[in-house]
């Protein structure tokens, strides 16, 4: 009962707080004001639910006892097996339906149904195993623990080699012929899901592996395809294209995290994390403003070289502005004429490809020398440097290394949408590529592109969901780092402990004597 | 030297000190809530946002219902202190309660996922376009001879934020509340010991931070006139900028850190190049952490292991 009135108390409280802002409504015509009450109400009644599963996850974490969250009589209930079978089912079952009641609450029946035209092969699918998941959940209510020996079989398959192989090369069997089934609008949107996974492995380097929270990772995602843009513009013909500006576009962007990581190396986290901003904001000011002058990197050049650039390179350089640069060239294919498909499907394969090769060497640099030394650094700066690593090298490294794939990441994003200016690359992307890293798990690279393809995929397929996209995101990156702050999928941690010689407990042997 | 425009230097200052005003009103707030949990709080600019549309909407109500100019702003202020001071005491309990052990990347990552959070809420239920502010601040007779220097909205920026911040120096320094402030920044664990609850200081920091934040936006929406729900972020992180060029967890840096930031881009804006105003800020950021990361006020400090 105390628990009833505790979450009637806390929503009179949101209903209060967000009155103002949600209810009244004033126009900016002509100064009339709208009420709401509609809104306050469904906030009343969310919050009084939200605050109950809040109170039990947060007991449930050990943040609290369930006398202080009120919830006594719950846990009580949950002491017995079969009731904590029928919670599970329940929450499954909830679980489930989340998404499916937040659709229609958000575009009532009709959006929902035309969204679920609009859902593809993956979300559909994930809808149906999340079901499915829920009835084996229900099986195992029922004593038959069917649910549990399907989740013994996945988890022993993912334990060997062999398990793991032959989902490598089903996973590889599926996505291959993708591009040929599906149309060109579905290619291109994988194709952009695929070029966030580079980024959030690239960015799960900085931040996941080395620890050092960096807000700005747009910045080099812009210096890629700006350096694909801008060169194409100036040098561009039939032989220097696409596949000549990526090694730039990965080495220019490799050179801005250098460069910007010389003055940062001091720095702890926090201010790390708000010069990285700054540093974006200054790229993004720095492109919108349209024109960067040349004349200091070319007074250090031989004269002979500066005569030999073209006209349009000397002095100043043209960044596009807040129109930005359009025209950039699909890929080239050793000179074959491409269609207009066949060039989006090369796009396709060109970030598969990009995002294979990141996986395998991603999973290998963490198990080096450097990954180690960058899971030290991340761990204890202090005690890093005493163990002997060089702290000044390691940093370098990472951002060096996490700066080139967004590099890469970046000239491949201009080859694909054609066209790039600024509002591309604001803080907001910055925002959203951390999140793909914190919602999938830090560290764990199978968790990023899970991230990837949740943040990406999503939205793209849930248009109704657009609006809300930026809220939902924010909200669950408070969630996670309250409930979940390993991520959906978190790295397993490499446990290789030194074989312990046992001896018999101390009290034992006093015992004895 | 006569070639130097002294009208044209006194604009560019006074300007400068108005926005610097501002920006020490937000820049307290982090300091303070640096100060005691080590947290950059990045929705602190999200509230100052807040506040700057609770007073449009409280205007917005008490102008249909007929008050008079005056008492519209001072009620839309109230108001607004009063919800900001909520909004940021929520928060904490949200965000930030639950993490008090965790590791330092958690809180930071969480106080950005507010910020978007706020961001979003206010883009979805109130507009993404910006907003007419009206004009609530009287014309002053005095400030007539003066008026192409300083407007109305400046003058009374500078008196309320320099009231705000007296009063705000007298109750760190005197009251009892204030003085187990101090003492938690200093060590929180010791003040736990000697019977402070740590718990209760946290959200009177963030209350009070809110508050300012609050008076702070209120301001300068009757100052520039329009709104929009980012306004928040830009001016959250000069806010952070003079915090840090003040001294981070040092009160009266803030207050000065926020005044020098302020007069440094306005001055910037008018003798170098507007269209990168908004650049300086980062770049003094950049330049202070390399050169001086203690800040102008702060004591650099010693860490032990």
């Amino acid at each position: 009962m105390r628990g009833v009135v505790r979450s009637f108390l806390v929503s009179l409280w949101f209903m209060a707080l967000t009155f103002p802002i949600v209810v009244i409504k004033v126009s900016s015509l002509d100064g009339s004001i709208g009420w709401r009450w509609e809104n306050a109400v469904g906030i009343g009644i969310g919050v009084f639910v939200v605050s109950f599963i809040w109170r039990a996850l947060l007991v449930r974490r050990g943040a609290m006892t369930p006398r202080e969250a009120d919830l006594e009589w719950l846990f009580t209930w949950l002491e017995v097996e079969r009731n904590q079978r029928i919670a599970k089912a329940v929450g499954l079952f909830i679980g489930c339906n989340v998404p499916v009641l937040f659709l229609v609450s958000v575009g009532g029946w009709k959006g929902f149904l035309t969204s679920l035209h609009a859902l593809e092969v993956g979300t559909v699918a994930a809808l149906v195993l999340a079901h499915f998941g829920m009835i084996l959940g229900g099986g195992a209510l029922r004593g038959k623990q069917r649910g549990a020996v399907a989740v013994q079989w996945v988890r022993q398959t993912a334990a060997s080699p062999l398990g793991r192989k032959g989902a490598v090369v089903a996973l590889m069997a599926f996505v291959l012929p993708l591009p040929f089934f599906m149309d060109m609008y579905q290619v291109n949107i994988i194709s952009s899901a695929l070029i966030w996974i580079m980024l959030g492995l690239g960015l799960n380097i900085v931040v996941g592996q080395a620890g050092l929270l960096v807000l700005g990772y747009v910045a080099f995602y812009a210096v890629g395809a700006y350096t694909y843009a801008i060169g194409n513009l100036h040098f561009g013909n039939e032989y220097i294209g696409f596949w000549t500006f990526l090694p730039i576009g990965g080495l220019l962007a490799m050179l801005a995290g250098v460069l910007l990581s010389f003055p940062v190396l001091r720095l702890r986290g926090d201010y790390l994390a708000i010069v990285t901003l700054g540093f974006g904001e200054i790229v993004r000011v720095v492109l919108e403003g349209g024109s960067l002058s040349l004349n200091p990197i070319l007074s250090l050049l031989p004269t002979s070289v500066v005569q030999a650039l073209p006209a349009s390179f000397q002095n100043t350089l043209d960044l596009g502005g807040p129109a930005g640069i359009g025209g950039i060239p699909y890929p080239g294919f050793f000179g074959m004429k491409l269609s207009m498909d066949d060039s989006i499907r090369l796009v396709y394969f060109v970030a598969l490809g990009l995002t294979i090769i990141t996986i395998i060497a991603v999973s290998r640099l963490r198990d080096s020398r450097l990954g180690r030394s960058w899971a030290a650094l991340r761990e204890d700066e202090i005690a890093c440097e005493a163990m002997g690593i060089n702290k000044v090298t390691a940093k370098l490294s990472a951002f060096a290394l996490g700066a080139c794939w967004a590099g890469f990441g970046g000239v491949l994003f201009a080859a694909k949408t054609s066209f790039i200016n600024p509002s591309s690359f604001t803080f907001m992307e910055s925002a959203l590529i951390l999140s793909v890293v914190v919602l999938g798990g830090l560290d764990s690279i199978i968790g990023v592109a899970l991230g990837a393809c949740v943040l990406i995929l999503l939205p793209e397929y849930l248009r109704s969901l657009n609006e809300y996209r930026m809220l939902i995101f924010g909200a669950s990156m408070v969630l996670m780092m309250v409930f979940r702050p390993q991520g959906l999928l978190p790295a397993k941690a490499i446990k290789r402990t030194m074989p312990v010689v046992t001896e018999p407990p101390m009290n034992e042997k006093a015992g004895a004597a | 030297m006569a070639d130097i425009d002294w009208h044209y230097f006194l604009e560019l200052l006074v300007s400068g000190v108005t926005k610097g005003c501002i920006y020490a009103l937000i820049a307290l707030g982090y300091t303070m809530v640096y100060g005691i949990i080590e947290l950059i709080n990045f929705a602190h600019g999200e509230v100052y946002m807040l506040g700057a549309f609770t007073g449009l909407i409280v205007a917005g109500v008490l102008g249909v219902m007929g008050f008079p100019e005056t008492g519209i702003l001072l009620i839309g202020g109230v108001v607004a202190v009063i919800y900001c001071s909520a909004y940021g005491f929520t928060v904490e309990k949200i965000a930030y309660k639950p993490l008090r052990n965790a590791t330092r990347l958690s809180p930071l990552i969480s106080a950005i996922g507010m910020s978007i959070f706020l961001q979003n809420y206010v883009r979805i239920a109130q507009t993404q376009d910006f907003l007419r502010y009206p004009n609530l601040i009287p014309d002053f007779a005095f400030l007539e001879p003066i008026s192409d220097i300083l407007r109305p909205s400046g003058f009374v920026i500078i008196v309320t934020s320099s009231l705000v911040m007296a009063v705000l120096t007298l109750f760190i320094k005197y009251t009892r509340l204030g003085k187990a402030m101090r003492a938690t920044a200093q060590n929180r664990k010791m003040a736990m010991l000697l019977g402070i609850d740590s718990d209760r200081i946290i959200s009177a920091t963030f209350i009070i931070g809110s508050a300012l934040a609050a008076v702070g936006g209120v301001l300068i929406a009757s100052h520039t006139q329009q709104i929009n729900f980012n306004i928040g972020f830009l001016a959250g992180i000069k806010a952070f900028t003079a915090a840090v060029l003040g001294g981070i967890g040092s009160i009266p840096g803030a207050m000065l850190g926020g005044i020098v930031l302020g007069c440094c881009e306005s001055f910037a804006a008018g003798y170098l190049s507007s269209d990168y105003e908004d650049m300086f800020a980062f770049a003094i950021l950049i330049l202070i952490l390399i050169f001086r990361p203690s800040g102008l006020l702060g004591k650099a400090k010693v860490q032990k292991v």
